[in-house]
């Protein structure tokens, strides 16, 4: 509980202290390097909280995920991942929106219509069988289509790789889902106590991904994959 | 040796990432290598097993720098029978950890054929070149066996006070394989394990010619190196994503780019490009780690201590300067040389290979192995000595390029006979 409220404010308190950077976009970088240098000006901090993150992985997250993978029989894995996808509607909703894609709107809307209601809150993906596919935006990538740079790269507690512009949209979507979870489940403590740390287990448990197994290099393997990645996601919506 | 950095590309971009496929040109070398086996056509493992990552530690008195994470703690992947069963050990195949996608896919195979089962990293990763090598210099396959028997003996000790094991198996891919020759050699010497069955995948004949079959695919396919090959898997990541986007759907997956790969039926040169970077990116993690961990002062000036905080960046870019074949010329070599007191190169790299261990090979009737006629890492006569040598033990598959196959049903099916496992049949899958 306490963790995550200081996890928000770290968060809150990096992204006031990287609004100067995101103003100034890198005019003169080095001479071409390989591809695995990139813009990151506070790369020490960076590598500092990657590390820590993979310790907590290690020390926590793996084998709370691992567990929770060995013990939970698959339907109800799959009803809770399908809980969570049908939350995400929410983002996806108005970031189609925000980037005029009315079509993709109407689309998780009625998703969100059809299995928070049918699908039980969710857990039934029903809207699937009627061919509605999800459509999955956040708020950074509507902000990539609107022009702004991704800006310094960041990794941040808990959630690992990001950027100044995507972690903007990270607190923006997750304000705004958290809104519509205690509209629709309950209280805001209910939710942070057991609906978010759920959520993550969830999303550790799908990843096969584990820290330390790309070698010595991998912040900057990671780095790379995840700017380009993002890049070419928001380079086709534009 | 799987693909790393497409591998990583997935895993970061896809969140449920598992191994699926469609029908492709299976026939290709390199298509077989990088895509793998279609899931269709591949062995059903159990999804939900109890899988324990554990500790050992080799060299307690060890100082080892803060960017190796787990210090000098030598993970690996354990999984036990609720009952007294065989033991099956697996090692990883080159620069690959004990869960990297292969190696974890043969630990859930075993385990459900009735198997305990622990997985060991390879000696070239470099979690392995900090908590678990001798010499910190990997790639001299004899001393390289000997840390992983070590390795072995101690895991079982563990396993052994907790459970009851009735006999002992080993498995190996690739690099891993060839190792697991070495292992079952010293093992038939020392005797500390008694191992059982032996079963080796698409094993390399001689390590540093089919590293320089690797080195060459880098050198040929991509002229500016590694640039070249981020810019060709933007490339591809690019075109899956629009073709993903034009088809209505908005959520990406692992098996759905997969299957974009596969259809798209990338050019030999891609293909060859992907699998020389994917080498020379786990050669690149290898290097470095014996660097920093003999403190030889080639990379990082020797004296210097990295913190957490460092960038390492630059040093990657030297890393990928070196290939397989100079690292061995230049870093090793005289390494091995001091600790072979004073043998010749040429001797040395010839007891690195599997013709060192013929004789050996030969007999041991509890060794076989598996190899496709069309795995590109086995130059001049390897196939010819595997065959000589393993005899009706040796299983000659025609397609699936360096390890592209070894998860086909089929394939996982004659390993589990061969290594005579409890339960050979995968459960629910009529064979």
């Amino acid at each position: 509980m306490r963790g995550l409220r200081i996890v928000i404010g770290l968060w809150i308190g990096l992204l006031v202290a990287a609004a100067p950077a995101l103003a100034v976009e890198p005019v003169a970088t080095a001479p071409e390097k390989s591809a695995f240098h990139r813009y990151d000006p506070w790369e020490r901090a960076n590598r500092h909280i990657y590390y820590w993150n993979a310790r907590m992985d290690r020390w926590v997250m793996l084998p709370v995920a691992n567990f929770y993978a060995e013990w939970t029989p698959n339907p109800v894995r799959q009803g809770i991942g399908n809980f969570f996808e049908n939350m995400n509607e929410v983002p996806n909703f108005y970031n189609n929106i925000l980037q005029a894609e009315w079509d993709r709107a109407a689309i998780s809307l009625s998703r969100f219509i059809v299995n928070t209601s049918i699908g039980v809150l969710g857990i039934f993906d029903v809207a699937h069988h009627l061919d509605l596919e999800a459509w999955e935006e956040d708020f950074g990538q509507t902000l990539g289509v609107w022009g702004v740079p991704p800006g310094p790269y960041l990794v941040l507690p808990v959630f690992g790789p990001s950027s100044v512009r995507d972690s903007t949209g990270l607190v923006v979507d997750r304000l705004s889902l958290w809104g519509v979870e205690i509209a629709m489940i309950g209280s805001f403590e209910w939710v942070l106590s057991a609906l978010y740390p759920l959520e993550l287990i969830e999303d550790r448990a799908g990843l096969s991904f584990r820290y330390g197994e790309l070698g010595p290099f991998e912040y900057d393997i990671v780095r790379t994959m995840y700017l380009d990645y993002r890049e070419a996601l928001i380079a086709d919506e534009r | 040796m799987v693909c790393r950095i497409l591998v990583a590309l997935m895993l970061l971009a896809f969140p449920s990432a598992s191994t699926a496929g469609s029908a492709y040109a299976f026939d290709d070398a390199y298509e077989a290598t990088v895509l793998g086996t279609p899931k269709a056509e591949e062995y059903s493992v159990p999804q939900r097993f109890p899988y324990r990552v554990r500790t050992i530690v080799r060299f307690p008195e060890r100082a080892v720098a803060p960017i190796f994470q787990d210090g000098n703690e030598l993970d690996y992947a354990e999984s036990l029978q609720g009952d007294a069963a065989p033991l099956a050990f697996v090692i990883a195949g080159t620069g690959d950890t004990y869960d990297a996608s292969k190696a974890r896919f043969l630990h859930a195979a075993l385990w459900g054929a009735g198997f305990h089962v622990a997985t060991i990293s390879s000696p070239t990763h470099p979690e392995f070149i900090a908590a678990g090598s001798t010499s910190k210099m990997p790639g001299y396959t004899p001393a390289d066996a000997r840390d992983i028997y070590a390795v072995m003996v101690a895991i079982r000790d563990g396993i052994a006070k907790r459970t009851k094991i009735t006999r002992t198996a080993l498995v190996g891919f690739s690099l891993g394989a060839t190792e697991a020759a070495f292992v079952a050699a010293l093992d038939a010497r020392e005797k500390k394990i008694g191992l059982g069955r032996v079963y080796l995948i698409n094993p390399p004949v001689d390590l540093y010619s089919s590293a320089g079959v690797l080195d060459e695919l880098y050198r040929r396919s991509l002229p500016e190196g590694m640039t070249s090959a981020v810019a060709l898997i933007d490339q591809y990541l690019r075109r899956a994503i629009h073709y993903f986007h034009s088809s209505g759907r908005g959520s990406l997956d692992f098996d759905f780019l997969f299957r974009f790969v596969a259809s798209t039926h990338p050019s030999d040169v891609d293909l060859a490009g992907i699998i020389g970077a994917s080498f020379r990116l786990s050669a690149s993690a290898m290097v470095f780690a014996a660097d920093v961990m003999t403190g030889s002062g080639g990379i990082v000036p020797a004296g210097k201590k990295l913190g957490i905080g460092d960038s390492l960046t630059h040093y990657l870019d030297e890393s990928l300067n070196i290939s397989f074949q100079d690292y061995v010329g230049a870093y090793a070599m005289p390494h091995w040389q001091k600790q072979e007191s004073g043998a010749r190169p040429t001797s040395i790299l010839y007891d690195a290979s599997l013709p060192a261990i013929e004789s050996f090979l030969r007999d041991a009737d509890h060794v076989s192995m598996a190899t496709n006629a069309d795995d590109f890492l086995l130059t001049g006569g390897n196939l010819a000595f595997l065959r000589r040598t393993f005899g009706g033990r040796a299983k000659v598959y025609s397609n699936g390029g360096h390890c592209g196959n070894m998860t086909a049903r089929p394939n996982i099916e004659r390993m589990l006979q061969q290594l005579d496992a409890p339960k050979p049949a995968s459960p629910g899958v009529a064979s």
